[in-house]
């Protein structure tokens, strides 16, 4: 039995004393490893328990940096835990607003649908740079644009799109418009009664990226209510494609004017039965 | 050596049982619903890509069809936390709202009663996957927007 002790219990106390010693002189590193157990029982679902550790490690710890808080807002924003993730975020952003409104005007706008809050990060960002920021993936003048259309200003999205389309154009070249800001540009024509412009944009998406059903979907109803006979022929199109997995998605949270099978079948359904060719 | 094996299998069982311990007693509510294996493996849906058929589309639309607007104090977020076995079935429902400036708050009556009713009420989901691509429990959440009692957003996906 000697031999055990010497082999495990010896280390083991000898790792023991010294992470004890080490916390002892500083604390903050077991506050540090309490915040981060926290995150992970968030990532398993126990909230109330991983809040909990996140307050402790916060409230025992000085000087909490900005992309700290940041990181303990991101799992509460994927949970839905809004009081918590939105407090962080202010937090982070009160300390340093120039690298976190970007983020902060992401998450209101697509986890929040918080146009108003979203568009106060936004502007803020955008006023104190003087090139074109990115938010996540997005230009920032388009994700403003998707702010405006979303509280219903269609004049002043189209605005943003198009400025963002002439930016994106200057700066990556005339083929590296990506295909979603073509797509919005579609849909707020579509939405201001301008179906004939909107189907434009829509074919500039479709020729970026050919799975973009929900171009083709939307494009299909403006040809409707023009009365093109192509359509009905593009919803069917679209439906093919969704049905397939193939549109515009994402993991985390459901995009604008994003497509499903119902509503495309619905829609079929609705505009196409009597005299759609691909259908009888 | 065949003792170090075995001190050491003792000791993960040990810290096994621990964990255990500590994240059953986490999980609060005890209903008839049941999570598969231990219970302890929850992942979230965007990990596990736990999916409504007919996604968040058919779920607005069953929601809206039933939806009873409340006259008053029916402003904020409700939201309702779940979740999902690996044979399908919801489960251990939790429900919060907050006020348009994210503060917990109590909405009207209604809203809970009618949310958790529907909720509950979802039957078709498609169970998420793990590593391995077994059918796994996972959690999620639905949030609902309401503007003047009308329900104007659905999330996250």
């Amino acid at each position: 039995m000697k031999w055990i002790r010497r082999l495990i219990m010896y280390p083991l106390v000898a790792i023991i004393t010294l992470i004890a010693v080490l916390l002892f002189f500083n604390p903050a590193i077991y506050y540090h490893i309490e915040g981060m157990i926290g995150l992970k029982l968030l990532w398993y679902g126990y909230e109330e328990k991983a809040n909990e550790l996140i307050e402790k490690s916060i409230s025992n710890s000085d000087g909490v940096s900005a992309e700290l808080f940041r990181i303990y807002s991101i799992d509460n924003t994927k949970s839905g835990n809004y009081e918590e993730s939105t407090k962080y975020l202010n937090k982070a952003a009160d300390l340093d607003s120039a690298n976190v409104d970007g983020y902060f005007g992401w998450c209101l706008l697509y986890y929040y649908r918080d146009y108003d809050k979203a568009l106060f990060h936004l502007e803020r960002l955008d006023n104190s740079t003087s090139f074109i920021d990115y938010i996540g993936d997005d230009n920032i003048l388009y994700a403003k644009g998707l702010c405006y259309k979303q509280k219903g200003n269609y004049p002043k999205a189209l605005e943003l799109f198009q400025l963002a389309i002439e930016h994106e154009r200057k700066d990556n070249g005339a083929n590296s418009v990506p295909y979603q800001i073509y797509f919005q540009t579609g849909r707020t024509l579509d939405l201001l009664n301008r179906p004939s412009e909107a189907i434009e944009f829509y074919n500039l998406a479709i020729e970026d990226w050919e799975g973009s059903s929900e171009s083709i979907y939307y494009k299909g109803l403006a040809e409707i209510e023009l009365g093109i006979a192509t359509g009905c022929q593009n919803l069917e199109i679209a439906l093919e494609k969704v049905s397939k997995g193939i549109k515009s998605s994402d993991t985390y949270v459901r995009l604008f004017d994003e497509i499903y099978v119902d509503q495309v079948e619905e829609m079929i359904r609705s505009k196409c039965t009597p005299n759609n060719p691909l259908r009888n | 050596m065949g003792l170090v094996v075995r001190l050491i299998a003792c000791m993960k069982k040990i810290i096994l049982i621990t964990i255990t311990a500590v994240l059953v007693s986490c999980n609060s509510q005890k209903t008839d619903f049941e999570l598969c294996g231990l219970g302890i493996k929850v992942m979230p849906y965007y990990f596990t890509g736990l999916k409504y058929d007919g996604e968040i589309y058919k779920i607005e639309k069953e929601l809206k069809k039933q939806w009873i607007i409340p006259k008053t104090n029916n402003n904020g977020i409700a939201k309702v936390r779940f979740k999902v076995n690996c044979h399908g079935d919801i489960g251990d429902l939790h429900y919060q709202e907050y006020d348009t400036n994210y503060i917990q708050t109590q909405l009207n009556d209604s809203i809970e009663i009618q949310l958790m009713k529907s909720v509950s009420e979802l039957s078709d989901w498609i169970t998420g996957v793990d590593d391995d691509g077994k059918a796994c429990n996972s959690h999620s959440f639905l949030s609902f927007r309401i503007e003047n009692g009308h329900i104007i957003e659905i999330l996250p996906k």
